[in-house]
């Protein structure tokens, strides 16, 4: 959640004598200070503030990634993606992984690991989990939050206690990606009551959990034995700061050490402050408006929807709005995802050009639409639904920016009572576009998607059952080019994650928004 | 007196019961729970599929008795978002309301009563009027901002006061700081208003002929009287404090029940919303309640009053 207040510093001037004097007044009696400098300054303990608790201990059920920070210290994946190269992936629980058939991949699991209830990994733990996932257990139902990402696997199959086999029901290039995500709880843990985990967490991970205060704080300490190495921080808190401002002074006072979610216009202010740097990555969220092309007769023009996207100065709209924290993406495919290519460029500024097509279109006078946003849901939103609607208006197409609450814009979207347009980012854990068009852009009622062209569903149908990397991106660059012509949203960028890093702390964020605390350090 | 606190006792539960139907309507107004709590790929039937499972469609008249029923045996259902009984979540915020409340309210009382005091003593005078100079500054700042001035000053710049968090009593000073200026400045002005009109009274003057010390009048013919108003003023203030103060317990991260109402609101957490509104209803009605028994018995007038007509 993203707040877009913060507290000027320089606006305190003449209040702070009253201020002063009220204190003094109310605190004075009997008070007596010791130093409230935070437990952040105690050596090896590293604090991160957050804007959210998590929601459950249970990585099975969960699908927000403030939940996920906490739980990639307590629990593990078979694999996880490399830090600096997200399209490489590294072993965790498993050391070695090949392809067997075009739907089926053989893991080697990592021998001697044991949860924190001392119960040994192996084959069939991972069996035991693919089961959960796919709603196999014995009298329980699969977990509702993040069971349909698995939903492409059909079996695993346990070949002896460290070589397990796992299936797909058809070939999917993206099972790598949906397997680091699926976190290993203990074989018979959620047996007698499908809720155990959800306040008592039991992983393999490099931390174990101490106390979790809700609402307050998560504390876990490490694990000396950990099988990659002793983590290196020892103590690891994650606190609850809903309040922009108050996690921006707790970072300058010190008294945390990682804030997420800065907003571009308080960077300056963290890199002058002294305590912390600000440390940006691109990432994997990618923000478009989606435009009702099925319904709205307008929007069934393609001519009208190449006008609106030569209408919007994108360039103009990250360097003002954004602060220049955005990377411009010529459709949903920054440089990192499959299937990015420099030849598939974006569409050029251009007002002219967007009055002549709408013009083409039957449309000389423009027309008048709604756009929905979310409030305070995807960084800065509301301000660039209103830049957008600017640009629009421009040239002829009068926007009405309608801001409303995030259950209001779920309810929406999800029973399709949306008006002609609606701004979103799409966060795209799996890096890989072919995930996120098959639910917004591949015809049909069901999902997220406006939009339905033959061509281009062929196209992405073609692509999410290649296996070869370089054959899969090839058909991508095609995809990308049908949707260029045809476009389904007004394509704008993909935000770049800003985090306020104490200076003491040795960390590089990370595209997929994950904090993990095992990759840091403290500096000496 | 007793049939009129029977009375007063059955107002409360009616209220109770209407403040049900209101909750339940409204937060079934504006969105449900799995719209916002599945991803946007997730299939149509998984969605159909989970509002079944919740009983989302089944008709509200149902659904509210069901709720109902329930509620009367002390069950107000699951957390969907928490994932834990909506009651216990509750339950295990109030401490921390419960504690900023009370600090808060002692801040206000003993800050307030002797300001407020001092103020009509001086009526008219120099330190009257600095008094409710300050006290309307107090009730015009918003407690947001006073609330970042405090981090900022004391957190920030002078590094004396943890910014956030519940960790012990240092941690308590800010945000009931924040919190008390509002009652502060109300029992204040009721307090100097009140004790204004009691000094001119007859037997005030009487008290102060006979002789007794200044310190005796006021407390024993002055204060007895004259703080009355304060108590009304006081139990709507606790009320208030312990429905959870949303934007203080918000800045300072203070784990209560307002912060938690708000995340519950958000995420159409029907269960908690349910829970902790009837819960804080249940409080305010109480200690209104209590307000009116505490008036009987400062105050002989009222008890004849209303056994008189009651």
């Amino acid at each position: 959640m993203h707040r877009l207040v913060a507290p000027k510093r320089a606006a305190l001037g003449s209040a702070v004598a009253l201020v002063l004097a009220l204190t003094a007044l109310l605190v004075a009696p009997g008070a007596s200070f010791a130093s409230g400098r935070a437990a952040a300054a105690a050596a090896n303990t590293v604090i991160v503030a957050q804007s959210v608790d998590p929601t459950t201990m249970d990585p099975q059920n969960q699908r927000e990634t403030t939940t996920l920070n906490v739980l990639i210290h307590l629990y593990d994946p078979l694999i996880k993606r490399d830090p600096l190269d997200p399209k490489t992936w590294d072993g965790v629980l498993a050391t070695k992984w090949h392809q067997l058939t075009p739907t089926a991949y053989r893991f080697i699991l990592r021998k001697g690991v044991k949860f924190s209830d001392g119960s040994a990994f192996n084959a069939n733990t991972v069996k035991y989990n693919i089961d959960r996932i796919m709603g196999r257990l014995p009298g329980e139902k699969a977990p509702p939050l993040a069971a349909f990402q698995f939903k492409s696997i059909n079996g695993v199959h346990v070949i002896n206690s460290t070589t397990v086999d796992i299936g797909t029901s058809a070939p999917d290039p993206m099972l790598l990606a949906r397997l680091s995500s699926l976190l290993m709880i203990p074989t018979g843990s959620v047996n007698t009551d499908p809720n155990a985990l959800a306040a008592q967490p039991d992983g393999t991970g490099p931390y174990t959990l101490v106390t979790w205060d809700r609402n307050n704080q998560v504390v876990m300490k490490a694990k000396p034995n950990y099988f990659l190495g002793k983590p290196r921080i020892q103590n690891v808190i994650f606190k609850d700061m809903p309040d922009d401002a108050s996690r921006l002074a707790a970072l300058e006072s010190g008294a945390v050490d990682i804030i997420s979610n800065l907003p571009p216009d308080n960077a300056p202010e963290v890199s002058s402050g002294g305590q912390a740097t600000v440390k940006s990555v691109p990432s994997a969220r990618v923000t478009s408006l989606w435009l009702d092309t099925l319904d709205v007769p307008q929007l069934k023009s393609v001519k009208v929807r190449q006008a609106l996207n030569y209408a919007v100065d994108v360039n103009t709209i990250i360097k003002k709005v954004m602060s220049g924290y955005a990377l411009r993406t010529a459709t949903i495919v920054p440089p990192y995802f499959a299937g990015y290519s420099s030849s598939i460029k974006p569409y050029p500024y251009d007002p002219k050009k967007a009055k002549q097509l709408l013009a083409q279109a039957g449309y000389p006078n423009g027309f008048s639409m709604t756009m929905m946003v979310p409030a305070g849901r995807y960084l800065l939103g509301e301000q660039i639904a209103q830049a957008v609607a600017g640009y629009l208006g421009a040239v002829g197409v009068n926007t009405n920016v309608d801001i409303v609450d995030f259950g209001v814009f779920a309810k929406d979207t999800q029973t399709r009572k949306i008006p002609a347009s609606f701004f979103a980012g799409w966060g795209e854990s799996f890096f890989n576009p072919i995930d996120e068009a098959q639910v917004a852009i591949q015809c049909g009622t069901s999902g997220f998607s406006w939009y339905c062209n033959k061509n281009v569903d062929a196209l992405i149908a073609q692509a999410a059952s290649t296996l070869n990397p370089a054959k899969e991106d090839a058909v991508i660059v095609k995809f990308q080019k049908a949707i260029l012509a045809d476009p389904p949203f007004i394509y704008l960028f993909a935000y770049k994650d800003l985090y306020g890093v104490s200076k003491r702390l040795n960390w590089t964020p990370r595209s997929d928004e994950t904090i993990n605390m095992y990759e840091a350090s403290l500096k000496k | 007196m007793e049939r009129y606190l029977l009375r007063r006792l059955l107002q409360g539960v009616a209220v109770l019961w209407l403040l049900t139907v209101i909750v339940f309507v409204i937060s079934r107004l504006s969105g449900n729970p799995v719209d916002l709590l599945l991803p946007e790929g997730a299939p149509p039937s998984q969605r159909t599929a989970m509002i079944h499972e919740l009983g989302l469609d089944r008709p509200l008249p149902v659904q509210y008795l069901t709720f109902l029923r329930h509620a009367l045996h002390g069950d107000f259902g699951r957390s969907i978002r928490f994932q834990t009984g909506a009651a216990s979540l509750v339950l295990s915020h109030m401490p921390a309301t419960i504690e900023l409340a009370l600090a808060a309210l002692a801040l206000a009382v003993v800050i307030g009563i002797p300001l407020g005091v001092m103020a009509a003593l001086f009526r008219g005078r120099f330190l009257d009027y600095a008094t409710t100079t300050l006290l309307a500054i107090g009730q015009a700042v918003p407690s947001f901002w006073l609330a970042i001035l405090l981090i900022l000053w004391l957190g920030v710049d002078l590094h004396v006061l943890p910014i956030g968090g519940r960790s012990g009593f240092e941690s308590l000073i800010m945000p009931a700081v924040t919190l008390s200026i509002v009652p502060l400045v109300t029992i204040a002005r009721i307090t100097r208003a009140s004790v204004s009109s009691v000094l001119p009274q007859d037997y005030v003057r009487t008290a102060e002929a006979k002789g007794l010390r200044r310190f005796t009048v006021l407390r024993r013919h002055v204060l007895r009287n004259g703080l009355i108003p304060v108590v009304t003023v006081g139990g709507i203030a606790m009320g208030q404090l312990l429905s959870g103060a949303v934007i203080t317990e918000q800045i300072f991260t203070w784990p209560g029940i307002g912060w938690l109402t708000i995340q519950a609101i958000e995420a159409r957490d029907y269960a908690v919303v349910q829970a902790v509104t009837l819960l804080t209803a249940a409080i305010i009605v109480g200690l209104n309640l209590l307000v009116d028994f505490l008036y009987f018995s400062l105050d002989p007038r009222i008890r004849d009053a209303q056994t008189a007509s009651g």
